[in-house]
């Protein structure tokens, strides 16, 4: 009876080992979040010109993504930020650039502001500004809303819009782009950033420095993320298959990807 | 008598290895946070930069002062909330309610307790934070809303523990404090809840490593500032939902990986140290 218990235990670890092995039939995409709705669209199309191969997508933020596919744990990472070696132990990846992604500065609609000069914005992200008023809006709290440092969005804006300066430690951290939209939305005084190519709607989308942002004109916008895929070198041809598609489907503008990336 | 067989001994041999693997879990976990936070803990300075006010781990900056503040400030929010009313719950529940409602409000907290926390943060977000921002002042995601949904998550949890303790109480001590002529609140008080305090100070530890431990209803509505909070209104951050803000920033092997295995610790060392009190409390 004890033979027979131990042969179906191990009858049954066998069976769970063989129902998880990885195989080479299912392809994995990990990593920033700004631009999941364009690949959770798109990948159905390769999907339905490579039969039998499934692809699934998984979040978690840039640093994320190239962490995972360093270490095999993904076939492909996505991200807005250059990789590091501390990152990538060391793997030299292979990279395809998605285009550009616009990173729009937006306000509730309370404030009563809609232009800043970038000078002004800086001091409302760094904190030094604390009121709308002082900046000609109405005498509203400013509330700033950030990304986790694993966020490519938040790389962009420290690098390009920041000069050197800190967001302010104040300030709400939002895991996600819709979190951080619902929360200037429903905040009185709030202002954050968000990557989109499309106005959000229920916020005020800032115009900086004199420029304004327009669909039509989507690639003239100043500030945006670079999102890449990247692949390890030694990946199956069926991976590289996957990001070329990805890198070059023409739906990418629809999701507010222009161009190419520099 | 004759020596037990093989299938005898199965029972006793299982329950035995599943403690043991049971303890080579744990051990293998305090292990491996305590090998992922070595580095920062050998570094120079290593206690000065961690007990500060400051969190800016891109300049090297690793005070973790904001989160250990923002934790108390939350779990003894949440506790000051639902301590009370579920005592009062489970009072009425021994007390004042018959069999048949008894059964029910059991069965309903029974069910509370298993509710997702992502539903209670969903719910915190919808309606505490808004409450919170035109009741209380600032922006809504605050120490305060997270208490708030804590103490509510916490609530059916403790409801159940207190009136388990109440109802362990022997009728003949309730009987000899009325036969001396105790009013029903003077039984409570001097007889019930002394007897039960042991039972009770269980049931809160439950609670409060629960509050303590709680991660993703709080991520949702404390705002995670990463600055000492200003007051309970303000924004904040605590041990947890730092971790789970920044664990995809630093892979295993960087100085803000190992921060955030020490903070870890921190919080096992947390539990460590109630669970003691619990058990000292407990055993007077």
């Amino acid at each position: 009876m004890v033979t027979a218990w131990i042969k179906g235990l191990l009858f049954t670890l066998l069976a769970l080992a063989s129902a998880v092995a990885p195989t080479s039939r299912h392809l994995t995409i990990a990593g920033a979040t700004s631009t999941l709705a364009y690949l959770r669209d798109t990948v159905g199309g390769f999907e339905r010109s490579h039969p039998g191969y499934t692809v699934s997508l998984a979040g978690g933020g840039s640093v994320a993504g190239l962490v995972e596919v360093s270490r095999g744990r993904a076939d492909v990472g996505v991200s807005d930020i250059p990789p590091r070696a501390e990152w990538t132990s060391g793997v030299h990846l292979q990279v395809m650039p998605l285009g550009r992604l616009p990173i729009l500065f937006v306000a509730h609609p309370g404030t009563g502001v809609h232009n800043l000069t970038t000078t002004e914005l800086r001091a409302v992200l760094d904190g030094r500004t604390r009121s709308w008023k002082s900046v000609g809006g109405r005498p509203v709290p400013i509330v700033v809303m950030t990304r986790p440092l694993a966020s490519g969005a938040l790389s962009v804006v420290d690098r390009e819009m920041m000069g050197g300066r800190r967001i302010t430690s104040q300030a709400i951290v939002q895991l996600s782009n819709g979190a951080t939209l619902a929360g200037v939305r429903e905040t009185p005084g709030a202002v954050g950033f968000v990557e989109s190519g499309v106005v959000p709607r229920g916020v005020t989308v800032l115009g900086v420095g004199g420029r304004h942002f327009s669909p039509k004109r989507g690639a003239e916008w100043p500030w945006y993320a670079e999102p890449s895929l990247y692949v390890r070198p030694e990946a199956p041809s069926i991976v590289h298959d996957l990001v070329r598609y990805l890198g070059s489907h023409p739906n990418r503008t629809r999701y507010g990807i222009y161009g190419s990336a520099s | 008598m004759s020596t037990p067989s093989v299938t005898d001994r199965m029972p006793r041999r299982t329950a035995g290895l599943a403690a043991g693997l049971f303890a080579l879990v744990g051990i293998i976990l305090v292990a491996s946070l305590a090998a992922g936070a070595w580095p920062m803990l050998g570094a120079p300075r290593a206690a000065a930069n961690l007990i500060g006010a400051v969190w800016d781990p891109l300049r090297g900056r690793y005070g973790v002062a904001p989160f250990v503040v923002g934790t108390a400030a939350v779990t003894l929010t949440a506790l000051v909330i639902a301590v009370p009313i579920a005592l009062g719950v489970a009072v009425s529940i021994v007390h004042q309610v018959g069999a048949l409602g008894r059964g029910g409000i059991l069965r309903v907290l029974t069910v509370l307790t298993a509710v997702p926390s992502v539903i209670f943060g969903w719910w915190g977000l919808q309606m505490v934070v808004p409450w919170v921002r035109a009741h209380v002042g600032g922006p809504g995601f605050s120490l305060l809303a997270a208490g708030i949904v804590l103490a509510l998550m916490i609530l059916p949890t403790l409801s159940l523990f207190f009136a388990q303790a109440l109802s362990k109480v022997p009728n003949t001590l309730k009987e000899g404090s009325a036969a001396l002529g105790a009013t029903p609140d003077q039984t409570l008080l001097r007889v019930e809840l002394p007897f039960a305090m042991p039972a009770l100070v269980n049931g809160l530890v439950v609670g409060l490593a629960r509050a303590l431990g709680e991660t993703m209803a709080v991520q949702m509505v404390v705002g995670g500032q990463t600055a000492i909070p200003a007051g309970l209104a303000a924004p904040g951050a605590t041990l947890t939902t730092q971790i789970f803000t920044d664990m995809t920033a630093f892979p295993p092997g960087t100085a803000g990986h190992a921060v955030l295995d020490i903070m870890a610790l921190l919080l096992l060392a947390a539990m460590y140290v109630l669970v003691r009190t619990a058990e000292r409390w407990g055993s007077r």
